[in-house]
């Protein structure tokens, strides 16, 4: 008796010393709560979830968004799978690959308490498709039965979509490979049957949503709010209470706020300059850093309008500009870190990447000579209007593009606009005035198809707002980027790499510059950092946390 | 008859009584002591009067010269320093030298090499160092932002002082309907919200004007000299008003009026000389405020067009590099303020200068 006596002292002294040892070594817990600050540089284009198709919106909308299939809130490959969300397993496929039965798992609710139904996706088809909202994205709507009809105007919905109890059915017009990772994009994310009824091209303000969290206010130009969804079961990490970006300051106040930690995350970027010294300063992805740095699939361009007479059936013009440009040059505006240049379509890392060494990285004397003797008789009047975004260091990238042209005998305006107007008026033919824009492109979801087809096939640029901001309308890629969509495995990256390379080499829509890093400065307050490029650029708001 | 209204106006323009010396003297004082020798007093005329006056404020004078100095840097420096470099202000140096291994712009006195037809690097020297990561040249670009600055500064003061002070004249001359209706308007001008207004016309109208360059301007300075104009001439209106209601009560008016002289005449020739004076310090200080506008609105990237560089624009690219390379917001920031010191310390001697009860 004695002895089981003293085994169980024994027992519940280790038991206690295992748990003092296993609490002294552990690292900061996370702790639930509080306000995450944001910096934004300029405001976003829209929060609407059928309208907003910015990289800083859809950042916040990766956290008050439930979709049928979602990117997991984890980094690396376990983040890179199309998961189901709200749909309870993978879709029941049909034999030919064109119709898609998803089932609705019972438990999301919207913020304002009304359950999530597989009518709720069905609203947000429509809603995305109909002409009145004038959505930049429904390019990724094409494979849908029946949505080019509603887009177009000629039917009030979308036919190839339908809700039965909580089945939901998709038919598609072709077996398409990508619509799992389609159906991960903000804009078929679930709608509340209020929003559904909202039409309105300016977009809308303030919505109950169905993620971790939801948008409580949105003041223009000045700041969003987001508060944790009270009705959220869904699973998803919600460590803030209130995530709240403040819009307008400058990356010099961005960056001296997230030093001070009156702000959490410099959204907006931070001064170019000053990346090499944090990076000395507080190390560069170290588990929880202040600093990290994520290649991602993205790129940065300048679109040529093959819709102006500069331009239009000019590629020797066109291939002038990509020997012209410098590169290196432009990526050294961006500061360390900033990224790795190139000089083809798609990015390293995407199905179908193939270095193909076309155009050079680095501009000496002979690369100068090469663009001039290109450019010599092709330059029909030599003058150009060049768009950028006035903030951070576009305006110096514009100025050194505009130097690279001046070589070549184009004399060109620059014109700077806030970021989401430059975007959404190269993307509306009543507006495009530009000869060229410097561009940014963040892929969607892994597929090429998100590089080609949405930036550069010819059957958007008549739609009142789009992507292919070259305004690129070749009847032969075309067709080949059509067909390069419908093929499936290493075929697909195949066709896609022979694209981009014949693109490229005989008939440029762009001069591609870098495809640049996600570098993320983060204040010494949060923890819990998560990074997943393919859901957004940034740490994933809803697990950051305050230590 | 004639003689007589011209002696008289010219009398109460104090601009031709000319005593010389014992002629001077009434006849009486003279027989007193013909051996008194009063010597040659010399009465002087306005001209003569304000600048001595002026001679004898040093700090005004200083601004002058400052600014006449400035000018030839400017104008015929920037042209000449450009030559001897061997670049011009907007051509990057980024093959080798114009950033340094932190990938910063370049520090003063620094040597970069700019890539020949050949290939071959060629050294050049940067004075102030480079302006940005863009790697151009300081030193080029602070004079030709000079150029910038100092034409719109001047321009924009003409323009809105021509419109002031003829509405002014007008105005403050006519009286009734005409006063009325020019002050009203001044009221309404000087309530709009000036800065708003200006950033909605250089934004819209700005489009438009921005490559009227006559040849020699740089672009955008039109627009921002058409901007200014419009919107800065009610502050001449009303000063050239009250000094031209003061004037039209003056005697040698009456005696103009008296012999037949036209509104118009009297306007011409003895409203507006009077209007000099005060003009001459209004363009002094609105020169300075202009110049001082033109940086703001460059600031805030809706002035000089790109990659033309005005002391705005480099003040606005600096912030970027405060940490790093601090010099970069000093350089403009000192040209912006000794320039608008030098003309408002102009500006404040002329007042003085051409106020004969000034106390100094």
């Amino acid at each position: 008796m004695k002895g089981k006596r003293l085994l169980g002292i024994a027992l519940a002294i280790s038991s206690l010393s295992l748990l003092l040892v296993a609490a002294a070594t552990a690292g900061p817990t996370a702790k639930r709560g509080g306000t995450i600050v944001l910096d934004m540089t300029t405001d976003v284009d829209y929060i609407d979830p059928q309208l907003s198709y910015y990289g800083e919106t859809w950042k916040l909308e990766a956290t008050t968004a439930c979709k049928l299939m979602n990117w997991p809130d984890k980094e690396g490959p376990a983040g890179a799978v199309a998961t189901p969300e709200v749909a309870s397993g993978l879709p029941l496929v049909s034999k030919d690959g064109k119709t898609y039965t998803f089932t609705i798992k019972p438990g999301f609710k919207f913020s304002n308490g009304k359950a999530v139904t597989a009518q709720s996706f069905v609203d947000a088809v429509n809603r995305f498709a109909n002409p009145k909202m004038q959505s930049t994205g429904v390019a990724f709507l094409d494979i849908i039965k029946g949505a080019q009809a509603a887009v177009d105007g000629k039917a009030g919905s979308v036919s190839g979509v339908k809700a039965r109890g909580n089945k939901l059915t998709i038919q598609l017009t072709k077996a398409s490979p990508d619509l799992l990772a389609r159906l991960a994009m903000p804009f078929y994310q679930a709608i509340d049957p209020t929003l559904a009824r909202q039409i309105d091209a300016n977009g809308i303000n303030q919505y109950a949503s169905c993620g971790p969290y939801y948008f409580a206010s949105r003041t223009p130009g000045r700041s969003i709010t987001l508060k944790r969804n009270p009705n959220y079961k869904g699973g998803r990490t919600a460590n803030a209470d209130t995530i709240q970006v403040n819009i307008g300051n400058s990356v010099d106040v961005e960056f001296q706020n997230v030093e001070k930690g009156t702000s959490d995350y410099a959204s907006g970027g931070i001064p170019a300059t000053e990346w090499k010294n944090i990076v000395a300063k507080y190390g560069l992805n170290k588990k929880d850093g202040r600093v990290q740095v994520r290649p991602q699939l993205d790129i940065r361009y300048v679109a040529m309008n093959h819709s102006r007479p500069l331009f239009k059936n000019n590629p020797q013009l066109a291939k002038a500009v990509n020997w012209a440009v410098d590169r290196q040059a432009f990526s050294a505006q961006g500061g360390y870190l900033y990224g790795k240049r190139t000089g083809q379509i798609l990015p390293p890392g995407m199905l179908g990447y193939k270095p193909a060494g076309i155009y050079p990285l680095k501009v000496t004397a002979n690369t100068i000579k090469q663009a001039r003797k290109l450019a010599e008789g092709n330059l029909r009047g030599g003058k150009a209007v060049l768009w950028s975004s006035n903030a951070g260091t576009a305006p110096l990238q514009a100025q050194l593009i505009q130097y690279n042209l001046k070589q070549i005998g184009i004399d060109a305006e620059i014109k700077l606009l806030p970021r989401a107007q430059q975007f959404t008026n190269a993307g509306n033919p009543q507006t495009a005035s530009f000869d060229m824009t410097v561009e940014r492109w963040g892929a969607d979801y892994a597929d090429p198809y998100d590089f080609m087809n949405i930036l550069l096939d010819g059957k958007q640029v008549t739609q009142p707002q789009h992507n292919n901001y070259a305004y690129f309308n070749v009847a032969k890629y075309n067709k080949e980027m059509t067909a390069a969509s419908l093929l499936q495995g290493p075929k697909r990256g195949v066709a896609y790499a022979a694209l981009d390379g014949n693109m490229m080499r005989s008939n440029p829509p762009w001069a591609p510059l870098v495809n640049s890093n996600d570098r993320i400065f983060l204040s010494s307050r949060v923890g819990c950092v998560t990074i997943n490029e393919i859901s957004a650029t940034g740490p994933l708001l809803n697990v950051l946390c305050l230590k | 008859m004639s003689n007589l209204a011209d002696s008289a106006e010219a009398a109460a323009n104090g601009q031709a009584v000319i005593l010389r010396g014992r002629a001077a003297l009434p006849p009486e004082d003279a027989a007193v002591d013909d051996d008194f020798d009063v010597g040659a007093v010399e009465a002087r005329g306005y001209w003569e009067g304000v600048w001595l006056r002026l001679r004898r404020d040093k700090l005004a004078l200083a601004g002058g010269v400052f600014i006449v100095l400035l000018f030839v840097t400017a104008f015929a420096g920037a042209p000449l320093a450009s030559h001897f470099l061997g670049h011009g202000p907007n051509e990057p140096f980024l093959v080798s030298g114009g950033l340094d291994a932190d990938q910063l712009p370049a520090g003063p006195w620094t040597h970069v090499g700019k890539l020949t037809e050949n290939g071959e690097l060629e050294q050049q020297l940067f004075v102030l160092g480079s302006d940005s990561t863009l790697a151009r040249d300081e030193f080029l670009r602070l004079l030709y932002g000079a150029q910038v600055s100092l034409e719109v500064g001047v321009g924009a003061t003409l323009l809105s002082l021509l419109l002031g002070s003829i509405a002014g004249a007008v105005a403050g001359f006519y009286r009734g309907w005409a006063d009325t209706t020019i002050s009203r308007l001044v009221d309404l001008t000087m309530a709009f919200p000036y800065l708003l207004f200006v950033i909605t016309l250089a934004g819209t109208l700005g489009t438009r004007l921005n490559h009227v360059t006559f040849g020699f301007l740089g672009e955008g300075v039109v627009t921002l000299v058409l901007v200014f104009g419009l919107l800065g001439w009610f502050y001449s209106a009303r000063v050239m008003r009250s000094v031209a209601l003061s004037i039209r009560e003056k005697e040698f008016v009456e005696a103009a009026r008296m012999v037949g002289a036209s509104n118009r005449r009297i306007i011409r020739s003895h409203v507006f000389p009077h209007l000099v004076g005060p003009l001459i310090v209004l363009a002094t200080l609105n020169v300075a405020a202009f110049i001082l506008a033109e940086a703001g609105l460059s600031f805030l990237g809706l002035g000089i067009q790109l990659p033309t560089a005005s002391w705005g624009n480099l003040l606005a690219d600096a912030p970027q590099y405060y940490t790093s390379r601090p010099l970069l917001m000093v350089w403009p920031g000192v040209a912006l303020l000794l320039t608008t010191l030098a003309f408002n310390l102009l500006g404040d001697g002329l007042r003085d200068a051409f106020d004969p009860r000034g106390s100094r």
